[in-house]
């Protein structure tokens, strides 16, 4: 079964090093960067862990307040990211 | 200013800047944690807002031209007060920006108000509206964690193979099948798009909203689905699976 690419953007200064190994491993630019985003996935399984089970944890207690205050750990970047949206000339 | 009611099909999530409830409407600072529907039944404005623009999912009908071209705002008519409103599509929020009272020809006039404030940079909501707005959508989400997420497995796995859907909150598009195989499978399919609006969901909260439909899968254990029940996912979703217990 073909696999499915989707186009992804990199900075134009990772495009040579990117080249560079690909043609050092004898592989596609498309498989380093596959094989770089599972290595990056693998270091950060506990992050991802952490986060799984405060979730469950709250959960399971019912502790609303507690997951409130996990879903608002974000809240500054979401601001950040908003405030990027509005209309400039104000 | 927490909605009190998830958005739904259709609607945009009433907000009011902090500098209008404080300076226009006369409110207390601090009231930006109150809902939309407390507030409105103190004020009439905010009434009128909530049900001519955030319920019928309207941005408005007349410009306000001034404000143009830069922001795209529209007029708000309760008795002889003008309100400013702006849908900010990004956020899938219709903001009240400010209100004044409509005196033709003199210089309080509600438009030529809405004008000096757009000048001096604070008619559009600021930085900390925003951090309240995502602080609420938070309480919003969670609510809707603890409460429905259980009704949609429960439903899921009273009607095997058949594929349920859902929006978490009323904002994160959820897909879920529970497949009577051997052993029973769940799987759940997250879209990354935040409805109303065009952000997307921010990546803990995926993790969070696929950690409370799988409340007994050890993180070890998770794995990512590339389908649902064979039927392909849509082109936003990530799907994760566990065995069902």
């Amino acid at each position: 079964m073909a696999v499915r690419t989707k186009p992804v953007r990199i900075f134009e200064t990772d495009h040579a090093p990117l080249r560079l190994l690909a043609e050092l491993e004898r592989r596609s630019p498309q498989e380093v960067f596959h094989a770089a985003l599972a290595e990056y996935l693998d270091s950060h399984r506990d992050e991802l862990a952490a986060v799984f089970v405060d979730t469950q944890r709250a959960i399971a207690s019912g502790d609303l307040g507690a997951l409130t205050a996990q879903l608002a750990a974000s809240a500054e970047a979401q601001a950040d990211a908003l405030m990027a949206t509005l209309p400039t000339g104000d | 200013m927490e909605a009190a009611n998830q958005a739904r099909e259709g609607e945009l999530i009433p907000r009011v800047t902090s500098r209008c409830l404080t300076e226009d409407l006369g409110v207390a600072p601090g009231s930006v944690d109150v809902t939309i529907d407390e507030l409105a039944n103190a004020n009439a404005v905010i009434a009128a807002f909530r049900d001519r623009r955030a319920e019928m999912g309207s941005a408005g009908q007349e410009p306000i031209r001034s404000l143009l071209p830069e922001i795209a705002a529209f007029s708000l008519h309760v008795g002889r007060r003008r309100g400013a409103t702006w849908h900010h599509r990004e956020a899938g929020v219709i903001w009240l920006l400010a209100v004044g009272y409509h005196r033709e020809g003199h210089v309080d006039d509600a438009y030529a108000y809405f004008e000096r404030l757009k000048a001096a940079g604070r008619l559009l909501p600021d930085r900390d509206d925003m951090l309240a707005y995502a602080r609420s959508q938070a309480r919003t989400l969670a609510r809707s964690l603890l409460n429905d997420v259980p009704a949609l497995v429960a439903a899921a796995r009273d009607r095997p193979g058949v594929i349920h859907s859902g929006r978490i909150g009323g904002r994160i598009r959820v897909r879920l099948v529970h497949e009577n195989a051997d052993p029973p499978m769940f799987t759940v399919a997250i879209g990354q798009r935040l409805f109303p609006g065009e952000m997307e969901v921010p990546v803990d909260w995926l993790v969070r909203v696929a950690a409370a439909f799988l409340p007994d899968t050890p993180p070890e254990k998770l794995s990512i689905a590339f389908d649902l029940a064979g039927r392909e996912l849509e082109p936003d979703e990530v799907a994760f699976c566990d065995f069902a217990p």
